[in-house]
């Protein structure tokens, strides 16, 4: 793609242009048009939000070919045009909640516009094109890479123009409901035949379910008429039985059959939706596995969490009610009304009349109890984040002795739960037995006029006079009508929810993944350990640059030591070489080759990583050794064990190497973790291995078992150390510091103390408090 | 430990507005003149007359802004009228916390919320994408609104909204 975009000619790449932010009004482009000369191209246009005085209004940038054009509505020239070639600097000063852009020329600064930060990207674009324009780089590059950057940042959708709400959303106008849908029925094909056959069970229920009140009329017009004129023993009478009893035992093979079928149904169902919401929740699980760091730098992992459990379900159920539902009730709707109006057509358009009162009522309770429901949710939410807050720092809520401020702050939104519980339920009962109220008035004017009609025996249009098991049956009919109607009622409903859950989870799957450029190339005789940082800068949000031009070359076997303030980058340096950010710039090699070219399953799992925090799982510590393979053999993990200290307190445990460790390791000393957790790395062989701070936590006798351990893994392998206590860089033969995101000094111990730089000084502070009784001598 | 700052009332303060109305022009009680200071909030949004911390920025040999902190003004309110005035203008230009006033209209397509609002800057429409986050009640009952720009919003009194906003407003607190 981008390659296809540098081939461009540059009257082509003119073509495409001007760039905007967003749809430019006719009245702009004249007003740019009219301080324009001939010849002159209009490149981009940033359409700003808030005007000078901070006020939301009109004002906007545009730049072409020659000059800069600012608008305003609220300065008193409006219309301000400076040449390019004029402006010494642009720039924008970030603010809070707005930014400002502003030149510099003729030695004055000048404060052209103001925006919100929905725009300010957009001005930083053109305030770099200018700055590298006026450097003298190629004008078709420049142009390119800011046409680039507002592509990457749409803000109204391409198809339709329509405002999209964050950077290359999909156009909810666009937002194609059918492929939504089929995207969610997708999920039931592999179980369509089950879903068939428990439709058609359904199907059969339904139809059947329509007959017993039909016999109940056979029952009271015929069986049970007239029983004053019977006399016993007579062949009416016997007839009369026969009759009862064959009715009571249709009812009763009608009954067992539907109840059969209904178990049967029911096990089947649940079956096939166990297996979607299963197939569901896997694949999202999986998806998270893969996705980049920086996506949960940005999402909560609790907010995927919740995709994951609450989504999925609600997904699942909309399934179950679309594939079956749908087509019972409305066969269930258009029975009744069949059987209904054959029976009796004026009764049943009275028997509708509740209907529309019904209908509207529940869309206007939908509409109104909705708000409610949120409001359960979000307190529900919050006594879920109390909980995971407080339980597992309950060490914290007991030193400080704030158990009782726990206990309220628990009760309190408990309280604020429950009263909204209580609202809800308020409404909904009345809203329940108002229409209960109108349902049962319907029916007890249908009574009454069915009632007449029977005593009358008074019949409309040719149809059969009403009899009292017709009115009976008639009335079963009747109530068995308001559920297909309530159902149909709230099927929109029903949509709108399971497609806010649908894009919840398609967001998730649809995230970009970890890019794997290289996959399946596996350098040849496995990893030297050679690395190079060449040219590397990175920051990890716009705007603020973590690591600035970073060069290093470390050789394969070496022992590499980086140093230097906290927050200076030096985990930076080692989250960039793991590969948990790929969009830095600059270049990162592995013996010569990039490591974006690299299997990244490969790559990784040849470098060795211990953390400061070790991060251990819930599961035995055996387990947590052989974490990237449990079917190693038991003597390499054993032996793991023993090369990292760890082996002899580990035998040690009540249960040996089958010790279960609870959440994050809990069970043991912060000592006994960064020990299993080097165990961990051992057992990998790496090529490479990098220590962040692993002995940081630690005291120091501890720390100085951890040391020996380490000193003897490093042997043969380029390792890189980050180390606090440079005490424990001894043995390093080279030393990076770092400082501010860029390298400070590179050499040697003896190299750099000679140089008495930044290192020199780190040594000293370190030396002096060690002659304070802190142990951070450096013997070198 | 990092130098402490020290903390005036506001009292005998004056404050005049420098140039490109953000920077300021500050005199001491005791005669010390600070030139091209801009000023800074601690609390941002809970406490925004209070506890003004008084800056200057510069640029290090990198090009990147250093701020150097001087002091800072307990409560403007101790401020006299004219000093007040620059500095609240000053603050004005620097913050923007547009105040909801009303909510004409709203969307919820598929979990994102459009709003279109009445705020004391004019008429804005903004998205709002993570409904359950981005619209919080803090503890002074005011409301937070953040969209999906990360641009700030402020609600001081639900009961001020009008009818149709407040029952629009109901369902994400
Ligand atoms: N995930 C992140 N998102 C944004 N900023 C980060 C992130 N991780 C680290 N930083 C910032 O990057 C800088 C360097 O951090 P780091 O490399 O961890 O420093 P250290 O040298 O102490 O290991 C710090 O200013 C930190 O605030
Ligand atoms: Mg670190």
């Amino acid at each position: 793609m981008a390659e296809e975009t540098k081939k461009m000619t540059f009257e082509e790449l003119l073509a495409t242009l001007p760039c905007k932010n967003k749809e430019v009004p006719a009245k702009f482009n004249d007003l740019v048009k009219s301080v324009m000369s001939e010849g002159e191209t209009i490149y981009f246009y940033v359409i700003s939000d808030v005007v000078l005085g901070s006020r939301y209004g009109e004002s906007f940038v545009a730049v072409t070919s020659e000059q800069l054009v600012s608008y305003d509505e609220i300065r008193e020239e409006k219309l301000l045009t400076f040449k390019i070639s004029d402006i010494e600097k642009a720039e924008v000063k970030r603010m809070y909640g707005n930014a400002l852009f502003r030149i510099k020329t003729g030695g004055k600064i000048i404060e052209l516009n103001k925006c919100s930060y929905s725009v300010t990207e957009n001005f930083d674009n053109i305030a770099q094109y200018i700055n590298d324009l006026n450097e003298g780089k190629d004008r078709q590059d420049l142009i390119e890479a800011v046409r680039e950057a507002y592509e990457k940042r749409q803000l109204y959708c391409p198809k339709c123009g329509a405002r999209l709400p964050y950077k290359n959303a999909p156009c909810i106008k666009c937002a194609d409901k059918k492929k939504i849908l089929g995207r969610i029925l997708g999920y039931v094909k592999p179980h369509i035949l089950l879903l068939i056959v428990a439709l058609i069970m359904a199907v059969i229920t339904t139809i059947t379910n329509l007959v017993p009140p039909l016999l109940t009329a056979r029952l009271v017009d015929g069986t049970l008429v007239n029983v004053a004129d019977l006399v016993e023993g007579t062949p009416e009478m016997e007839s009369r039985v026969n009759e009862l009893f064959s009715i009571v035992l249709f009812l009763f093979i009608i009954n067992t059959f539907q109840n059969i079928v209904g178990a049967f149904r029911g096990y089947i169902l649940r079956t096939a939706s166990e297996r979607i919401t299963n197939s569901l929740k896997t694949e999202l699980y999986t998806k998270a596995q893969y996705l980049p760091i920086k996506y949960y730098d940005k999402t909560s992992t609790g907010s995927v969490i919740s995709r994951i459990n609450g989504d999925t379900a609600n997904l699942n159920g909309f399934i179950m009610r679309i594939s079956q539902e749908v087509l019972t009730q409305a066969i269930q709707l258009v029975g009744i009304v069949v059987v209904m109006v054959s029976m009796n057509p004026v009764l049943s358009l009275l028997s509708l009349l509740p209907i529309p009162i019904v209908v509207v009522s529940a869309k206007i309770f939908s509409k109104f109890i909705h708000p409610y429901y949120y409001r359960i949710w979000k307190r529900g939410a919050k006594i879920n984040s109390i909980l995971a807050d407080t339980l597992p720092g309950i060490k914290v809520v007991k030193a400080f002795t704030s158990e009782e401020k726990s206990i309220n702050n628990f009760t309190e939104t408990n309280k604020d739960l429950i009263s909204e519980n209580l609202k809800t339920a308020k409404i909904s009962s009345i809203y329940n037995s108002a229409t209960g109220l109108v349902m049962m008035m319907g029916s007890i004017v249908i009574w009454g006029l069915g009632g007449y009609m029977v005593l009358t025996k008074a019949s409309f249009l040719g149809s059969e006079a009403l009899t009292a098991g017709g009115l009976v049956a008639f009335i079963n009919y009747m109530w068995m009508f308001y559920n297909p109607v309530q159902f149909f009622v709230s099927l929109n409903e029903t949509f709108i929810s399971a497609f806010t859950s649908a894009e919840r989870v398609f967001e998730v799957l649809d995230a970009e993944p970890e890019e794997d450029f290289g996959r399946g190339n596996i350098p040849e005789g496995g990893i030297q350990g050679k690395i190079e940082f060449k040219n590397v800068s990175f920051s990890y949000e716009k705007g603020k640059r973590i690591l600035s031009n970073v060069n290093f070359v470390i050789e394969p076997g070496e022992i590499v030591g980086i140093v230097g303030t906290t927050g200076s980058g030096k985990s930076t340096v080692v989250n960039l070489l793991m590969r948990y950010y790929d969009n830095y710039e600059g270049d990162i090699f592995i013996d010569g080759d990039n490591i974006k070219n690299i299997d990244l399953q490969y790559y990784r799992s040849s470098i060795g990583y211990v953390l400061q925090e070790p991060l251990l799982f819930k599961d035995t510590v055996y387990r947590n050794i052989a974490h990237s393979d449990p079917t190693m053999p038991v003597e390499d993990v054993i032996y793991a064990a023993q090369v990292a200290n760890a082996h002899t307190f580990i035998t040690k445990l009540p249960d040996s190497y089958d010790t279960m460790l609870g959440e994050r390791g809990v069970g043991l000393s912060g000592g006994e973790r960064q020990r299993i957790s080097i165990a961990r790395a051992v057992l990998k062989d790496p090529s490479i291995l990098i220590l962040d701070e692993a002995t940081s936590a630690v005291d120091s006798e501890t720390e100085s078992i951890i040391q020996e351990a380490i000193e003897r893994i490093i042997n043969g392998r380029t390792t890189i150390m980050i180390a606090h206590r440079l005490s424990t860089l001894k043995k390093a033969d080279k030393i990076i510091v770092v400082d501010e995101g860029k390298i400070a000094e590179m050499g040697s111990h003896n190299e750099l103390m000679e140089k008495r730089g930044k290192y020199y000084k780190l040594v000293k502070i370190q030396s002096l408090a060690s002659e304070l009784g802190d142990n951070g001598v450096f013997e070198g | 430990m990092e130098n402490s700052v020290r903390f005036f009332s506001g009292k005998n303060i004056k404050i005049e507005s420098g140039s490109m109305g953000v920077l300021l022009k500050i005199t001491l009680p005791d005669g010390t003149v600070y030139e091209d200071v801009e000023p800074r909030r601690y609390f941002p949004i809970s406490d925004i007359s209070r506890n003004i911390s008084i800056v200057r920025l510069e640029e290090d040999d990198r090009g990147r802004d250093k701020l150097h902190e001087y002091f800072i003004i307990k409560d403007t309110a101790n401020l006299d009228e004219d000093s007040r005035k620059a500095l609240l203008t000053s603050l004005d230009r620097y913050y923007m916390i547009p105040k909801i006033l009303d909510i004409y209209d709203q969307k919820n397509v598929y979990g994102i919320l459009q709003w279109k609002v009445l705020t004391d800057r004019g008429v804005f429409a903004f998205d709002i994408r993570d409904i359950y986050s981005s619209i919080k009640q803090l503890n002074s009952g005011k409301i937070l609104v953040i969209d999906a720009y990360d641009n700030r919003y402020e609600i001081d009194d639900v009961s001020k909204l009008s009818k149709r906003g407040q029952k629009l407003l109901l369902g994400y607190l």
